[in-house]
């Protein structure tokens, strides 16, 4: 499991920060680099681009020290700011904002694929793979909440903060993700069954 | 308790701590182990739930650890090239000894940082800077690499060797990139804390004048430019100190410089060296530590002085010289555990109409009369 430093620990680093030790940036830097770096590929598939945009970000913020304001939740401000950089860098580079549209309206590049390591029956690997599909046709908005929470693991509120919405609409959404979810999934099920059942009828 | 039994798919789903369960980062995980055998009317339910789980994870994008370190490296690189926006906040100048907090946090997260710091960003030394000459030897070594702190934060170095540096602001050190096989040699103006680990080859630091040479231990020299002295004080371990010959400083000269008037220091103890009449003296350091915290009782009832001084003496590791014939019948009483070395002295000679003096890195005790 990734090693993540806790809410308190990284508040302090914060506080270090705001008061001129670039170490205490660096190390929070250091702690979310790979999960900031994740997070960053959803929004632009290009490795490079998304290192020199972690790179500006900490760079502003290093200039920012004496001015910046306290967060509640460093680590949602650091994911809200990745995804409004690269957003932002995205947006300048396509014809995209003459178009007059806005932060709603981007793609997120997720891939599930499921952990099968405890995975040891057939039948559970079969409905995982059917989850699995169901989940990569969610829509955007749904499959970001749903790679917050069980790849990054935060908190509603800090999905919330990071998404700019409210923490009920999150909450709403997902459960609207895994309703569906539940519904595909025992649909394939009650097939399997039937299937099951014939093969067990022909038997006798 | 919640009442799991009424929980549907989506509930189980949306629970954080059944989360936890299935991706392995539970701490109850015997809870849920005993609530499905318990509940097996719930099997279908959880068992989808579990499933559920298991499909939303996504690949992670390996980042290795090389690439983590680079980054970071040209991040600090480049921001300490960059200025800072209104940076005119007068900063407390923190006691330069690390807060422990701060230290602990960053050898946790900061170890690979500072290494990989190390190893990747030293700059070619600008020879030309104005160090005095004779701190460089005429025999000027390959290209070193220079850290300057300008911060006002001490900044840690890890050497080749992985040796830790804690260098003083205002402070800059000059060392190899990497050291090579027959000496480890560091060149310091200013002040820095060093963390030698120990090795059969020599570690040297050049400052002030002054050669600080160990194999391995804890130490701190203190050599700014614009002092009258150049000191060094020790934590752990020995040290030897002795004078750089300004004329020739060749390995060979420098060794027989150390035969003849080097000092050893131990813990506790400190060099002095006044630049203006070049003297090199023993002393203690302003505050000595306790050296062994656990093995010691401050807490005297009765006691004769002697066995007080021998007391102290262990556990600050300095020697103290006193008649213990005539201390034998001063009886103390008192109980000395918070006090400073010096104070706890000065507490003691009261007690017995006595003084106390330090010299050559010892404490020598004049005392009066009990009878």
């Amino acid at each position: 499991m990734k090693q993540r430093i806790s809410p308190p620990q990284a508040q302090q680093l914060w506080q270090d920060y705001r008061t001129g030790d670039i170490y205490a940036l660096a190390n929070l830097m250091q702690a979310y680099y790979t999960d900031l770096y994740n997070w960053g590929l959803r929004f632009c598939n290009e490795s490079e681009i998304v290192r020199d945009c972690l790179q500006e970000l900490f760079l502003t913020l290093w200039q920012k020290q004496a001015t910046i304001d306290n967060v509640d939740d460093v680590a949602a401000y650091l994911f809200k700011t990745v995804k409004n950089h690269l957003l932002m860098e995205f947006r300048k580079k396509s014809f995209l904002h003459t178009l007059g549209l806005t932060d709603e309206h981007y793609s997120l590049a997720v891939e599930f694929s499921a952990d099968f390591r405890q995975v040891e029956e057939e039948h559970d690997v079969y409905r995982i793979r059917q989850l699995e599909q169901l989940l990569n046709q969610l829509p955007d908005r749904q499959r970001e909440i749903i790679y917050l929470r069980f790849y990054q693991n935060l908190e509603f509120d800090q999905i919330a903060e990071i998404m700019q919405i409210g923490k009920q609409p999150v909450y709403n959404l997902l459960h609207k993700a895994i309703k569906h979810l539940r519904e595909g999934a025992s649909t394939t099920l009650n097939w399997l069954l039937v299937g099951w059942g014939l093969c067990i009828s022909t038997l006798f | 308790m919640k009442n799991f039994e009424q929980y549907n798919v989506e509930d189980f789903v949306l629970n954080k701590d059944f989360q936890d369960w299935v991706q392995g980062n539970s701490p109850n995980g015997d809870f849920w182990l005993a609530f499905i055998q318990q509940h097996p009317e719930l099997s279908e339910t959880i068992g989808l739930a579990e499933q559920v789980i298991r499909a939303m994870q996504v690949q992670p994008r390996a980042v290795s650890d090389k690439i983590i370190r680079e980054d970071i490296n040209r991040f600090i690189n480049r921001a300490l090239a960059v200025s800072v926006e209104t940076d005119q906040r007068t900063h407390s100048l923190k006691s330069w000894w690390p807060s422990y907090q701060v230290a602990a946090v960053i050898s946790l997260l900061g170890l690979l940082l500072t290494t990989a710091w190390f190893y990747n960003s030293p700059k070619v030394a600008n020879l030309s800077s104005p160090l005095s000459s004779y701190i460089l030897p005429s025999a000027s070594p390959a290209a070193l690499a220079e850290t300057v702190n300008s911060t006002n934060r001490p900044l840690r170095l890890v050497l080749s060797d992985n040796s830790l540096v804690i260098l003083s602001p205002n402070s800059s050190l000059k060392y190899a990139p990497h050291f090579t096989t027959t000496e480890r040699r560091v060149y310091l103006t200013g002040e820095a804390q060093f963390n030698v680990v120990k090795k059969t080859i020599p570690f040297k630091v050049y400052a002030g004048g002054l050669v600080t040479q160990v194999l391995g231990t804890s130490f701190v020299v203190r050599a700014y430019e614009q002092d009258a002295k150049a000191t060094v004080q020790v934590r752990s371990g020995r040290v030897s100190v002795y004078k750089m010959n300004p004329i020739s400083a060749s390995d060979d000269a420098l060794l027989s410089n150390l035969d003849e008037s080097a000092i050893i220091l131990t813990p506790n103890q400190m060099a002095v060296y006044e630049r203006a009449d070049s003297r090199l003296l023993k002393s203690i350091t302003a505050e000595p530590i306790v050296l062994q915290p656990e093995a010691i009782e401050f807490d005297f009832t009765e006691t004769p002085l002697p066995a007080v001084l021998r007391q102290l003496e262990r556990a600050y590791g300095i020697h103290f010289q006193f008649d213990e014939e005539a201390l034998q019948g001063c009886q103390i009483t008192a109980s000395l555990s918070n006090e400073t070395m010096y104070k706890k002295l000065t507490i003691l000679c009261k007690l017995v109409g006595g003084s106390y003096e330090v010299v050559d890195g010892q404490v020598i005790i004049h005392a009066g009369n009990c009878r």
